[in-house]
């Protein structure tokens, strides 16, 4: 006979974490179950408050622009004390998964460069990804035949756009290097002996520069920040990446340390496809597993927690229940659930009214919509103390 | 020289024509080449089936086409074969009409029991009763556009993309020549004779000839899925109507097409409700089709010609194509419009055109299209390198082989950008190569341009998994990559 969890937690994407970690934290049992990899190594690993304002222009201070919304936005009557505690308390839970980032929580957004050579604002990230306060001049290293790293024509366009200079220091091929590689085959690549040795006499030999020498996202998986340590000292100035396309390597180190973390404080972490669930249950093929709430961290559309019929209605997958019919793309960001209270728990994407495609507000959106959930379970859960954290 | 209007088949077929002929030839096309209807058809290669009933001469003459394009053509042509399915609702009445006129042109038809067709193609709806295969093919259009300039170029053509005629020069009521506008400015090119080949534009340029023609233009639009569900054509066996072809592809599967009036010429934006209409029609041959990885929706715009005034060719005064002498007409001496007609027959249609100018000219040479195979580019050794678009294995070396082009020549040559991932992998890495060449803001702007025109066709069939590669492409532009967003200098 199986135990009974608190709390089932379906979907391991950035939410279905966070929901869980804040159940544990409280001392409750928690089973995460999903069918897939989670969309965290989709993304490189950065957290984004509010990136863009309505015109698509960066937003210097995210905490001032919430102050706006009011009843517009699904996070408007959020106070600055709530998203303070929440980004902080985020903040902490990475230290203690050693996920490294600044001591301090930012007070503005920074800027950090696309594989496109371009300024985009980020909030909070880990200190191994290249973020600055203002654009200044830059090394790159170029890596032979990475297709998403083409240092040459980034370079031009970083300059462009600031007006800074970028140089390029080329890597060779390393004698492992086969073709078709990618970040993530040299992120493995470099968390081994020999590829961590290797490219400390790569750098070594590199011509001497002034400027941060700034890497594509293939530092190590498991080993990035020991790397990162030797390659500064070698090179005397600061040493980032900058993270690239899926498979990205910053989302999949947080994944691996969140999941370690949470496998330590006794999650069970279930493989497989829920086809129904109850208030009580999940039923996945041939079992069940209970719990005392059921949460659907599943990812919205790009999750296919929601998915999208022919007729162009939304439907979500486990809940059978129509959300509304999209007629063109923007529909796609206001269709959703409206209240993650009703009529179960929802964590993440599938809330509607946030569009971090436009905006640049998926960090805010997963913390909202994750402490709204734990908020509700955790209020109707005797077991759960709910202390008032905030 | 004569200057063709429009690089499209018919224009860059009567330009293949004309230099066979030693005529010297212009092609003038407003935007790349093939970027109307002739790169938005559903690759059929026509055997005549489709109209053997409805439109005898026609017929004749997509078989005709048919077996010529094969040897002219070869390097752009599948000859996959095709089959007619009678579908339970349709009376025997028209199977028996259609297996007659068949018969009635030559064509190669044969019976072929059902149960032996469904070996070969999965899920065909229950309801299918009787098939008969047919020499249709594949008639890969951007393959024989591109193949057509390079034997245009090879003699001595010139052809001018991203160029507009604006007006024509003339003198005595007789062309000498055309103004054009293109980035640097208008000019003016002189002439010998201009040819209208402008497809559903006829309309507007013919005005230039001061004449006008009634063109009748129709929208068709088709879905293209992720797989070849077919390995060959597959017709439905009843008078055409919409929804009832599926082509192979390449490594997709083609159904076409709807048929509506409209007056714009550059409207062919698919919309989710056509693209719903599609599947609900394609649901009578393939009942699982609701269940096919669907890739996008697109629409070509048929420049149909209705006009019953003086035609020079009587033979075809078929609806099929017209050859307009606008001289002969109240218009311009020296102007010529080629109007109507479908991809199979684009030779037949330049050579009628080509006679008409040869004979204004007084150029006698006769067309040699039909015997002259067009010569495939010589393959370069190139090292492959490291491959830019996964979902089309197109490698660096690839691309390489034309360095100066576009984003939108590098795809509709090489395929880069038309998978599943419809670009989201592989458009920021085209626009970054591209700066070899470009400057970094014209290399940004073409990936802006690329990922609209991508999402133009794709929005209208965001449904299932399309719809969480959707998702998954507008995260990595507006995020990861931040493309469309304004950059903090």
């Amino acid at each position: 006979m199986s135990r009974a969890s608190d709390v089932i937690v379906i979907g391991r994407g950035p939410a279905g974490l966070l929901v869980s970690s804040l159940v544990v934290e409280q001392g409750g049992q928690v089973d995460m179950i999903a069918d897939g990899l989670g969309t965290l190594p989709l993304w490189g690993g950065q957290f984004d408050f509010r990136s863009y304002d309505n015109d698509r222009k960066p937003v210097a201070d995210p905490w001032a622009w919430w102050h706006r919304f009011g009843d517009t936005h699904p996070g408007g009557s959020v106070s600055a004390q709530m998203w303070r505690s929440w980004w902080q308390h985020l903040r902490d839970l990475w230290f203690t998964m050693e996920i490294p980032t600044e001591k301090l929580l930012p007070t503005k957004n920074r800027g950090t460069v696309t594989p496109l050579g371009r300024i985009k604002p980020a909030f909070l990230v880990p200190t191994w990804q290249f973020t600055q306060e203002y654009a200044g001049a830059i090394t790159l290293v170029g890596v032979p035949d990475l297709v998403d790293f083409p240092v040459e024509a980034m370079a031009r366009v970083y300059t462009w756009t600031t007006g800074m200079t970028a140089e390029i220091r080329w890597l060779e091929r390393s004698p492992s290097w086969r073709p078709g590689w990618n970040g993530l085959n040299w992120a493995w690549y470099l968390d081994t002996e020999e590829g961590r040795r290797w490219l400390w006499e790569q750098v070594k030999s590199f011509r001497r520069g002034s400027a941060p020498l700034v890497f594509p996202q293939i530092l190590g998986v498991d080993h990035t920040e020991s790397l990162i340590e030797v390659l500064g000292e070698l090179w005397g100035r600061g040493v980032a990446e900058i993270p690239l396309p899926p498979p990205s390597v910053g989302g999949l180190r947080l994944q691996r340390r969140w999941e370690r973390w949470l496998r330590r404080k006794g999650v069970r972490l279930v493989q497989g496809r829920v086809k129904e669930i109850g208030g009580d249950f999940a039923a996945l093929e041939g079992r069940r597993i209970h719990g005392g709430h059921v949460v659907l961290a599943t990812g919205g559309v790009l999750g296919g927690g929601l998915e999208v019929l022919i007729d162009g209605q939304v439907r979500d997958r486990l809940m059978g229940l129509s959300l509304g019919v999209v007629k063109e793309p923007e529909d796609l960001a206001s269709i959703g659930y409206r209240s993650w209270l009703e009529p179960t728990r929802v964590a993440g994407s599938a809330l509607a009214g946030c569009d971090p495609n436009r905006h640049g507000d998926g960090g805010a959106m997963m913390l909202l919509t994750s402490h709204a959930v734990f908020s509700a379970v955790s209020g109707q859960e005797g077991r759960l103390e709910h202390a008032g954290r905030f | 020289m004569v200057i063709v209007i429009g690089g499209g088949a018919s224009g860059l077929g009567l330009a293949w024509d004309l230099l066979l002929r030693s005529i010297p030839v212009m092609v003038v096309e407003m935007g790349d080449i093939g970027s109307g209807t002739s790169g938005r058809f559903h690759g059929l290669l026509h055997s005549g089936g489709r109209y053997v009933v409805s439109d005898v001469q026609a017929a004749r003459e997509c078989w005709e086409e048919n077996r010529i394009l094969k040897r002219v053509a070869g390097a752009a042509i599948k000859a996959t074969g095709g089959y007619f399915l009678s579908v339970d609702d349709e009376g025997d009445a028209y199977v028996q009409d259609w297996v007659k006129g068949a018969e009635a042109i030559g064509l190669p038809v044969k019976e072929v029991a059902v149960g032996q067709i469904r070996e070969t193609v999965e899920n065909l709806g229950p309801w299918v009763r009787r098939g008969f295969s047919v020499p249709d093919g594949v008639l890969e259009g951007f393959t024989l556009l591109h193949l057509l300039r390079l034997n245009i170029e090879n003699l001595g053509g010139e052809i001018l993309t991203h160029t507009t005629v604006t007006d024509i020069r003339h003198e005595n009521g007789r062309v000498v020549g055309v103004e054009v506008m293109d980035k640097d400015g208008p000019r003016v090119i002189a002439c010998d004779a201009v040819v209208n080949a402008a497809g559903p534009y006829a309309g507007e340029v013919a005005r230039l000839f001061h004449d006008g023609i009634a063109m009748q233009l129709s929208r068709g639009t088709m879905l293209i899925f992720a797989n070849r569900r077919v390995p060959y054509v597959i017709n439905r066996l009843a008078p055409p109507g919409d929804g009832d072809i599926i082509v192979p592809h390449g490594e997709t599967a083609i159904l076409g097409t709807t048929d509506v009036l409209q007056e714009d010429p550059g409207s062919t934006r698919a919309t989710r409700e056509e693209a719903q209409y599609l599947m609900q029609l394609g649901q009578r041959l393939f009942a699982d089709m609701d269940r096919w990885r669907v890739l996008r929706a697109f629409t070509g715009v048929r420049p149909l010609y209705q006009d019953g005034q003086e035609i020079r060719d009587s033979r075809y005064i078929s609806r099929d194509f017209t050859v307009i002498d606008h001289g002969q007409r109240r218009g311009l001496v020296g102007a010529f419009s080629l109007v109507g007609g479908k991809w199979t027959t684009y030779r037949l249609m330049a050579e009628h055109m080509a006679d008409a100018v040869a004979a204004y000219l007084k150029v006698k040479r006769s067309s040699r299209t039909a015997e002259v195979p067009l010569q495939t580019a010589v393959e370069m050794d190139l090292r492959p390198g490291p491959t830019i678009c996964e979902c089309e294995r197109v490698s660096l070396g690839q691309l390489a082989r034309w360095p100066c082009a576009s984003l939108t020549e590098w795809r509709t040559r090489s395929w880069f950008a038309m998978g599943p991932c419809q670009g989201t992998m592989c458009g920021h890495r085209g626009a970054l190569l591209a700066m070899a060449v470009q400057t970094p803001s014209t290399a940004l702007r073409e990936l802006s341009q690329l990922r609209h025109e991508r999402e133009r066709g794709w929005w209208p069939t965001t449904w299932g998994d399309n719809a969480r590669q959707w998702a998954l492409g507008q995260a990595l532009r507006h995020q990861t990559l931040a493309e469309e967003a304004w950059s903090d200098e």
